[in-house]
């Protein structure tokens, strides 16, 4: 009986080695916290998104992610970053992304503007200049001075603006990630409690055989 | 949803290989023993780490503290279990269950030193 026991023990101990040995290259074991914005940049033009932090994972779409959207990483395993694009979440290859942004590319029409300005600038730098010579040069200064000092109040409540808005850009970001996570975990959570439920209820029934 | 029952698969076959092995050197050598110890860490293995991997994500400043207290509870409800179901015949089943579960942890903890 123990002989028989011993073996059936040792055997499975063998298959939970060959199950660590197959998981082990997975890394899907260390899940980190993560928190970071980067960009897809693909050699082929798009990132693929799968279920899981590997290439044996299926797609979560057929679509691919194209070059140069920006994507939240909420959690991070291995080289792999759980993200969420379009109404759909999944895991993306962290070696096909980058933290540098794409470079914009620059806007031909615009540049017949500055020249179109420059030539109406002129004109009416010529109008001033002349009122400038009747009014007297003190006066000229001072208005130089208050709307160079607007100015730079308009910049600055601009830029504290624009940093609000990326702030509040991120959380949404994140809440959206962490949301997608929150519902497969509580997925996975509510199957535990009825393994774990159907556990217990099996040992007691085994122990109880016994002491009759 | 696979990734995470991946995970908790590889941390119960890191347990099953540690800890049934250790069980039988404390004397472990019946069906109903083998059987009872397996369940019993499956009861106790994935809600344990089901719950750490919860605190990485969302609770990451109190993740230490966390992995301590639910090894702790851990230990106490499989020592429970075992004295209830007298698994380990004239032994300490706390501390058969603390030496079962440091030997478990431990293993998990090297093979992430090593994978790094």
């Amino acid at each position: 009986m123990k002989k028989t026991v011993l073996i059936i023990s040792m055997i499975l101990v063998i298959l939970s080695l060959n199950v660590v040995a197959a998981f082990a290259d997975a890394a899907s074991y260390d899940v980190k916290n993560a928190g970071y914005y980067v960009y897809v940049a693909t050699p082929d033009g798009g990132l693929n998104m799968r279920h899981g932090p590997g290439t044996d994972y299926a797609k979560v779409m057929d679509e691919r992610i194209p070059d140069g959207v920006r994507l939240y990483i909420g959690s991070v395993s291995g080289n792999w970053g759980y993200t969420s694009y379009n109404g759909n979440s999944g895991w993306v290859a962290l070696k096909q992304t980058t933290t540098i942004p794409p470079v914009q590319p620059t806007e031909e029409p615009a540049q017949e503007e500055p020249a179109k300005e420059a030539s109406e600038k002129q004109s009416a730098q010529v109008q001033t200049d002349a009122d400038v010579e009747e009014q007297g040069d003190e006066t000229s200064d001072t208005a130089e001075t208050i709307e160079s000092a607007e100015t730079a109040e308009t910049a600055k409540a601009a830029e504290t603006a624009k940093a609000a808005e990326t702030d509040i850009e991120e959380m949404q970001d994140a809440a959206k990630v962490k949301k997608s996570m929150s519902i497969e975990l509580i997925l996975v959570i509510a199957l535990v409690i009825m393994v774990v439920a159907v556990a217990v209820l099996v040992v007691i029934l085994i122990n109880q055989k016994a002491k009759k | 949803m696979i990734w995470i029952f991946e995970i908790l698969a590889f941390n119960l076959a890191i347990v099953f290989v540690t800890e049934l092995t250790a069980s039988f050197a404390f004397g472990a050598a019946t069906w109903r023993k083998i059987a009872t110890v397996t369940l019993i860490n499956i009861i106790t293995n994935l809600p344990v780490v089901l719950s750490s991997l919860c605190l990485t994500l969302f609770f990451e400043a109190w993740h230490d503290l966390g992995i301590v207290v639910l090894e702790v509870v851990a230990v106490i409800i499989e020592g429970f279990m075992f004295s209830k179901f007298k698994t380990f015949d004239n032994r300490n089943p706390y501390f058969v269950s603390f030496v079962l579960n440091a030997i478990s942890f431990s293993a998990g903890e090297l093979i992430k030193i090593f994978d790094k």
